[in-house]
């Protein structure tokens, strides 16, 4: 199924592709504009440096189409008002005061189409102190808390994907679809902003619940819990296994499977809260260090597994490439691309179950940089003449 | 004219516990749509009980459960049942966590309730999904973020996969199921016909893998984590200061040179090590070694302000409560007081969508259980005298605890 099908969208994003790559991906056509010449910076992602193009641009603009357009000269900005009718929404990663200098401001463009979905993504939000700081997801991260509490005791850990994007991408995408949805009854669209630092921060599920609560803040632990214990990974021979129990009756059933009487019913690590509170930190924690140490992660997950508890190994993309549980779900899916040839991507998560289950399917292939601009063109009634000088004029 | 919220009218029949469902729920709420949250009769969702606590109810059960309304049901019984299928005929949306299956041993399953409303859009969020070797095992946060790759994906090469300081696993997935739910109901609107969504944590960690997988795929190999510093650029990444740790990030030669006098080391702009970005991810262990003993004699905020004047990317890492109370999150709306029954006035996370350049008013606090069930009950037309029997013969109660 390709939920979005009926929707187009005009994607004014660089370097931050996530917004229109959840569109694209579950059918809706994004048409992105990139300026001329060098395109999207995504585009050089990983690349070296004489300026070809990097390995993981077929990824991320999979299945979007491309138009060359220089929104900085007064002609490329009457073409993408000329397009605004014809898109039920337009995302970019600017603050729209930088939009409404080209002329592309929500106001203008709502005037166009009062149906349009505006949708601005940036790192900070339009206002206040920090809003025109750098647009990294590394020092939103920073400025979160969260990359301070992520890692072992001695120094926080670096999250190596790039979280805030992700969030804040995903929240704008669904108030973009949310307003969409709304148009269609009122007539009326709106614009949508999302800050990517807002959405880290409001995602945070103890850290206010612990000051508010317990009058305390947070502590940075590694992969521990400070309430409900075990959880925790640990080193087996061969590779780490995350272990994350919930109830008594999870540790039980682990102690019995792990053939450990001297964890089981009527020792003091049966029963929480003593077992979690009183004997796991600085006790039990390193007595089951010890045991994983002596048994494989092969080992220690056919325990869990029988023993119905929250426990698994820590995949590495290597071992993803061979999982049954990914196989089955389709989660890496074969792409063709006309430099990188035949080569793997990540699948879709949102699995729409009914007749025509389609989420096997290839990806469709990224866009050369301005691949459709002449297509888009003529279907705006452009003709031979006028692309031509558009072209000649470097505005496309 | 006031403008509504863009889902007003919308109806959310919610299952879910803990947090990645109630996490979907909640954002359909903030964003108008009225969620009738099934509570287990007696004692309801889980969460309410989890620490830390404020006059006795969970923290951060009230967190993720803003804006909702709370029924109170036993699901056991056929009056109960049927209460339910009325609410399915009236709903948009379902969204459920159980065990894999039970919903449907429990009679509400989609294959039913489809048949009530075809329009209906059901989503199931669970550790695994419906399918594959995992399906019905159990699963937490801690061990979706392994599985699926996300945890392998941060900290240092040589030493342990590290999770995020919070439940991440739990979250990109009710915000992945919020998308997936608005995309279905997209469809909904032109084909007349609903669908069921299969999530689970596992399928959205492994997007932490999404360049990595094709690293595999090219070379057959690939190296599944980089520490605190970025693998093409350098510098560019985390570096100890004298009161903590700040980010720099000099991705342009230009920025590189700044840097250089910024710090107070010229020299390093003569030094072959770091003679171009190539140069210093060759040489980036020295690179950061070099780095690191200009930074650690200086407070965050000074290498930040340095930084930034030379128009070098950088920032103090701030903790938690440094960003929480910050001028930035004080002027920008990131959280709102709202009187919470039972607690009283609570300072709460502001949802960072806005519509129009509005922050989206939190209209209430978290429900006590069953707060809404006569109410609910009354606006699907039932009668007072029926829903006085449904009390009396123990099937929906409004236990308010």
């Amino acid at each position: 199924m390709k939920p979005l099908a009926s929707l187009k969208i005009l994607d004014l994003t660089d370097g931050n592709p996530y917004p229109g790559s959840l569109f694209a991906d579950y059918g809706a056509e994004v048409l992105k504009i990139e300026p001329p010449g060098r395109g999207d910076s995504i585009r050089r992602r990983g690349a070296a440096a004489n300026g070809a193009e990097g390995p993981y641009a077929p990824y991320y603009n999979r299945g979007k189409k491309s138009m060359t357009l220089d929104l900085s000269r007064s002609a490329g900005q009457e073409v993408l008002r000329r397009l605004v009718p014809g898109f039920d929404m337009l995302v970019a990663n600017a603050p729209e005061a930088r939009l409404a200098e080209l002329g592309l401001g929500y106001a203008r463009l709502k005037e166009l189409n009062p149906k349009l979905v505006y949708g601005v993504l940036t790192p900070f939000g339009e206002e206040g102190p920090w809003k025109d700081l750098p647009d990294y997801d590394l020092l939103v991260m920073a400025r979160t808390g969260l990359l301070e509490k992520t890692g072992m005791p001695d120094k926080p850990t670096r999250i190596g994907p790039p979280l805030a994007y992700y969030y804040g991408a995903w929240h704008l995408t669904a108030g973009m679809m949310a307003a969409w949805l709304d148009a269609q009854e009122s007539g009326r669209g709106r614009k949508v902003s999302v800050s990517s630092w807002q959405a880290i921060c409001s995602v945070d599920d103890t850290y206010v619940q612990g000051l508010q609560g317990l009058n305390t803040l947070p502590k940075r632990i590694g992969n521990g819990f400070p309430t409900t214990n075990p959880t925790d990974t640990f080193q087996c021979k061969n590779g780490w296994f995350a272990l994350s129990i919930g109830s008594d009756a999870q540790w039980l059933a682990f102690a019995a499977g792990a053939g450990r009487t001297d964890w089981g019913e009527g020792t003091v690590y049966a029963h929480d809260p003593d077992r979690s509170m009183k004997h796991y930190f600085g006790e039990l924690d390193g007595q089951l260090r010890d045991y994983f140490r002596t048994i494989t992660i092969e080992e220690a997950d056919r325990i869990c597994q029988e023993a119905m508890v929250p426990g698994g190994p820590c995949n590495t993309v290597r071992e993803l490439m061979d999982d049954a549980q990914v196989a089955a779900r389709r989660m890496i899916l074969e792409a063709e691309d006309p430099v990188l040839g035949r080569h793997k991507q990540l699948g879709r998560p949102a699995k729409f179950l009914d007749e025509t289950e389609d989420d096997a399917e290839a990806p469709a292939p990224a866009p050369a940089l301005g691949a459709h601009t002449e297509q888009v063109l003529a279907r705006l009634g452009a003709g031979d003449r006028e692309i031509a000088d558009l072209r000649r004029q470097g505005v496309v | 004219m006031e403008k509504k919220l863009p889902l007003e009218g919308l109806k959310v029949l919610d299952f879910t516990i803990a947090l990645a469902g109630p996490f979907t729920a909640w954002q359909l709420a903030d964003m108008g749509a009225e969620v009738w949250k099934i509570e287990r009769y007696g004692g309801g969702d889980q969460c309410r009980v989890w620490d830390p606590f404020l006059n006795d109810l969970g923290t951060m059960f009230v967190s993720y459960n803003k804006n909702k309304k709370s029924v109170e049901m036993n699901l056991a019984a056929p009056e109960g049942k049927a209460v339910i299928y009325e609410m399915a005929k009236q709903a948009d949306v379902v969204i459920e966590n159980f065990k894999s299956g039970s919903i449907d041993r429990l009679g509400l399953g989609y294959e039913k309730l489809k048949e009530l409303n075809p329009k209906l859009v059901f989503i199931s969020l669970s550790g695994f999904g419906a399918s594959g070797p995992l399906m019905k095992l159990p699963c937490y946060d801690a061990i979706a973020e392994a599985r699926s790759g996300f945890a392998a994906s941060n900290g240092d090469p040589e030493g342990p996969p590290m999770k995020a300081g919070n439940c991440i696993g739990d979250t990109i997935t009710g915000l992945y199921g919020l998308n997936a739910v608005l995309m279905a109901l997209i469809e909904a609107r032109r084909t007349g016909k609903g669908c069921r969504i299969d999530m689970s944590m596992m399928d959205v960690g492994m997007q932490a893998c999404e360049e990595t997988i094709m690293d595999f795929g090219l070379h057959g190999q690939a190296q599944a984590r980089f520490g605190d510093h970025d693998r093409f650029t350098a510098p560019y990444g985390m570096f100890e200061a004298r009161d903590g740790w700040c980010v720099i990030i000099a991705d342009t030669e230009e920025r590189w040179q700044a840097l250089c006098g910024a710090l107070g080391h010229p020299e390093w702009k003569d030094d072959p090590r770091f003679a171009d970005n190539a140069a210093r991810i060759a040489h980036k262990d020295d690179l950061v070694a070099a780095v690191t003993a200009a930074t650690v004699r200086l407070r965050r905020a000074e290498i930040e302000s340095r930084l930034l004047a030379a128009d070098v990317p950088a920032s103090a890492v701030l903790s938690f409560i440094e960003a929480y109370t910050s001028d930035h999150a004080n002027q920008t709306e990131l959280t709102q007081l709202v009187d919470q029954k039972k607690i009283g006035l609570m300072r709460f996370y502001s949802n960072p969508i806005r519509f129009d350049g509005e922050t989206i008013p939190i209209r209430r606090g978290a429900p006590l259980l069953g707060e809404d069930t006569t109410g609910v009950l009354l606006d699907l037309g039932y009668s007072q005298a029926e829903i006085d029997k449904l009390y009396a013969d123990g099937v929906v109660g409004a236990s308010l605890i």
